[in-house]
């Protein structure tokens, strides 16, 4: 901190006074009026502490720490803390009551004079004016680097924070001077100071650098799971990748507030939850080269409640919240029973004595309220064994169901083990940053200044794209470039059931899901594209620092398509197809050129692929007749994009294949003269086979 | 900290409630209204002590509803957190900015910049705590910290206040490996 802002000195009344002892640290806030110190007025050199000159006084000590509380058990530790010198003086207005290992002295208090953060020791540049051999310390301005409900977390004052227009995810500014941005950490929405946030961004980068890691930012809903609250899901509880649990139900309220339904009400559902094919290995391989976090549009327990069971689930725990709870009540009866058995039965000797025995006591306990069962049996004088006594709880049995129950108990410890280890407390959700709205989602709450080493998965881009605040190199409303999308997942046994959240994200192949979704390979493909990624930032590390995610996307997705030119047919609104140069493009013409590939309006005998929604269209007729030239389906440039590779077209042609294949385009060459090179290869083949 | 004052507070009072037991219903209703409560300028209210029955008048009948309005004194056991006031507090939840403690329904947040030197970069992330330099110091939730008020507001019928560890005898007290009360 170069420049500080004096707004105040601390200064001795006269020359002969001493500084006796500071009652506040280096860098504590101070208020008017407090206490900071106390002086001594008579220059007498044999108090105790033999300080020789005020500057000596103001070296820092450590920390003195309080005094821990004694726990049976515990050994005295060796504390740091100094205790019988003459600064154990505790109260403020204890002038009066100074220990008595110290000669009477006059202390006043020394009272501070402005609001701010105490510096101890030489200002750095006097004023002309003042006298310096009374000036032992300084106030700067506090800067209030983080402002929680409206008071600074350091110096404790309310701000009035002055926002420069109405909206929630605008920079607010404290003093006119500095920005101060919200961010969302641990589920805890603060304001931070643009510098802080700075410093938190520097801090974040250096952790990953140093672990070889990058930032990656999940969504939940039809990302990784498909969640339902419908009733009929229950049948298929049975498969181990379908899970429940339990939430309390929102209801919005007339205001058009949420509000969770308090839980005296005990109106909570039951939610089924399908996990996407290849979690676990996604979710694998991100901890290894990411640090993972959750923003989803859910609620808080919402949130936490998946994050649980993704962690389970790479455990290979399978009981979850409710089985859990299930299980322990019947393991805790089972054995509350069995000890009340142990006790009045006594042992397992005879067997007949104890039957009689046992109907005796069965006759005494029908007035105790579990002496139903054991007064039916009282009719029996047959030697009944002891596990008809127990209604079936033997010690072997008991045995078991704790056994079950211990195991069930270390795989749950281990599943919240490694959701720590996961997510640890970066999870994001909807009632979190409620401010945002129910369809905004905003990377600055998360990273307040950067994001730069930070990867999103999502498989709606609109939310991103809603954020008024983005990285500068976006267009307006579109997503940010770190964003990856994902093919919106769908379990086609919940399809038509209830959505839980928000709805999935606009899928282009909406009338082609597959039979059955366990071939769904998204997050196969996801988890390579987040490989590649990463192998290609850490790649030149040395390099260059200032290479961002986004640029490094940026060029894998236009290497996938280079040297492609598209015409696309039925796809786009004829009101769209104007072009604004400043607006926000379609999202077809947004991912084909993001991918490196060209859009053309019409077919010339450069077109390589025409996207089609059907067949039949003008634009197909004319792209047959030029050899080589693909018409696909828009399932083909999805998966282009899910996959960032160039998907083989055979798969979604539309119609016959294209006649005379030539050689494939080069996929990761970036000449400018490829299309110098398919012409002439196409003259070649033309000239061959005459 | 705690303190004692008498209030006076308004019960609305449905006329299914006249009769022999109005009185007694009176205190239960003031009971259960505003124990708990955040008021702006006095603390949360931790209980009604003592509520002079011979001091109610009588209540105002409202017009339109045919409720009557009952204006009622009570003396209340008030906790409200002053500046510069040392507390033991309980520590709910740490995070990278700082961390959390409540002393009873009271919040407060001391923010790293309000820690000691030693622990000012000492948030580890795997476990949730604060960790000093010399690692004898660790922060984690139910830890037990003596800590300093250095500011309060009240919003949305909670009461946050900021706090400080830095100075002097301030800081961890409690491990909190036993659930012991603050």
């Amino acid at each position: 901190m170069t420049t500080e802002n004096i707004v105040g000195f601390v200064e001795l009344p006269s020359a002969t006074d001493k500084l006796h002892c500071w009652k506040v640290r280096n860098g504590s806030s101070v208020r008017v009026g407090e206490t900071i110190g106390l002086i001594s007025k008579n220059a007498n050199e044999s108090g105790a502490g033999a300080n020789t000159s005020n500057l000596e006084v103001s070296v820092v000590k450590s920390h003195k720490r309080p005094k821990r509380r004694m726990r049976p058990g515990d050994t005295v530790v060796a504390t740091f803390e100094v205790t019988t010198t003459a600064d154990s003086i505790t109260t403020n207005s204890a002038v009066e009551s100074a220990s008595a290992s110290e000669p009477k002295q006059d202390l006043c208090p020394l009272i501070c004079s402005t609001d701010g953060i105490l510096r101890i020791g030489r200002p750095p540049s006097t004023t002309e004016g003042q006298n310096s051999a009374t000036i032992i310390g300084y106030i700067v301005k506090c800067l209030h680097p983080t402002v929680i409900e409206g008071l600074c977390a350091v110096c404790g004052n309310s701000m009035e924070l002055l926002t420069s227009n109405k909206q929630a995810y605008s920079p607010e500014k404290v003093d006119d001077s500095v920005n101060m941005s919200r961010v969302t950490v641990a589920g805890v929405t603060v304001t931070i100071s643009e510098s802080e946030g700075q410093r938190m961004a520097e801090e974040d980068a250096e952790r990953l650098r140093s672990q070889r890691k990058l930032s990656l930012v999940l969504d939940l809903d039809h990302t990784l799971v498909h969640a339902t609250n419908d009733v009929r899901a229950q049948q298929y509880l049975h498969r181990e990748d379908v899970r429940n649990l339990v939430l309390p139900m929102i209801t919005v309220s007339e205001s058009g507030h949420e509000q969770a339904m308090l839980k005296n009400n005990f109106w909570m559902q039951q939610h089924f939850v399908k996990l996407r094919p290849h979690v676990k290995e996604f979710l694998e391989m991100a901890l290894a080269l990411y640090e993972v976090g959750v923003y989803t549009a859910g609620t808080r327990e919402y949130a936490e409640q998946i994050t649980i069971m993704l962690a389970r689930h790479l455990v290979g725990a399978t009981r979850d919240q409710p089985d859990l709870e299930h299980l322990r009540y019947q393991v805790q009866s089972a054995e509350s029973e069995f000890a009340r058995h142990e006790a009045k039965s006594g042992g397992n000797t005879d067997q007949a004595h104890d039957a009689d025995h046992a109907d005796e006591q069965g006759n005494q306990a029908a007035e105790t309220t579990d002496g139903k069962s054991r007064k039916r049996k009282r009719v029996t004088f047959t030697a009944s064994k002891m596990d008809e006594k127990t209604d079936g709880v033997t010690a072997g049995k008991m045995a078991e169901m704790k056994q079950e129950l211990e195991g069930v108990e270390r795989l749950e410890a281990e599943a919240q083990e490694m959701r720590q280890k996961l997510f640890g407390s970066r999870v994001v959700s909807r009632t979190d940053v409620g401010d945002l709205g129910r369809d905004v989602k905003s990377l600055k709450r998360v990273f307040p200044c950067g994001g730069t080493m930070a990867v999103v998965v999502d498989d709606r881009e609109d939310v991103w794209a809603n954020a008024g605040e983005v990285a500068a190199s976006t267009r307006k409303g579109e997503p940010p470039e770190n964003l990856l999308l994902v093919r919106p997942y769908h379990w086609h046994r919940f399809v038509g059931y209830a959505d839980v959240n928000n709805a999935a994200g606009f899928d282009l192949t909406r009338s082609q899901n597959e039979g059955d979704d366990e071939s769904d390979e998204q997050l196969l493909w996801t988890s390579d594209i987040l490989k590649r990624l990463h192998t290609r930032f850490y790649a030149k590390n040395t390099e260059d620092k200032d290479k961002t995610v986004a640029d490094v996307l940026r060029s894998m997705r236009q290497e996938v398509l280079l040297g492609g030119s598209l015409v696309l047919s039925g796809l786009i609104p004829l009101h769209k197809q104007k072009g604004e140069s400043n607006g926000p493009r379609p999202a077809v013409i947004r991912y084909a050129e993001s991918l490196g590939a060209k859009v053309l309006p019409n077919v010339t005998s450069h077109t390589t692929h025409v996207v089609a929604a059907k067949d039949g269209t003008d634009k197909i007729l004319a792209a047959r007749q030029i050899p080589g030239c693909f018409v696909v389906k828009a399932s083909w440039l999805m998966e282009c994009i899910w996959t960032l590779k160039r998907s083989d077209e055979g798969k979604h042609l539309l119609g016959p294949p294209p006649q005379k294949k030539l050689a494939d385009l080069p996929a990761n060459d970036s000449d400018d003269d490829d299309d110098d090179d398919l012409v002439a290869e196409l003259e070649n083949e033309l000239l061959n086979e005459d | 900290m705690f303190y004692v004052k008498t209030l006076s507070h308004e019960i609305v009072l449905e006329p299914v409630h006249f009769g022999q037991k109005l009185r007694a219903t009176l205190v239960r209703l003031l009971k259960e209204q505003v124990e708990g409560l955040a008021l702006a300028n006095y603390g949360y209210v931790v209980n009604v002590i003592e509520v002079p029955e011979d001091q109610i008048k009588s209540g105002v009948i409202e017009y339109d509803t045919g409720s009557v309005i009952f204006t009622v004194q009570y003396t209340a056991l008030l906790l409200r957190p002053f500046i510069h006031e040392v507390l033991d507090a309980v520590v709910s939840q740490c995070n990278p900015l700082g961390f959390f403690a409540f002393v009873g329904p009271l919040r407060i947040f001391v923010s790293k910049h309000s820690m000691p030197e030693d622990m000012f970069n000492g948030f580890d992330g795997e476990k949730d705590a604060w960790i000093s330099d010399d690692k004898e110091v660790v922060i984690a939730s139910g830890s037990g910290v003596r800590l300093k008020i250095k500011g309060r507001t009240v919003e949305q019928g909670n009461i946050t206040a900021i706090g400080t560890i830095k100075d002097n005898y301030l800081g961890l007290i409690d491990d909190g490996e036993a659930q012991g009360p603050v």
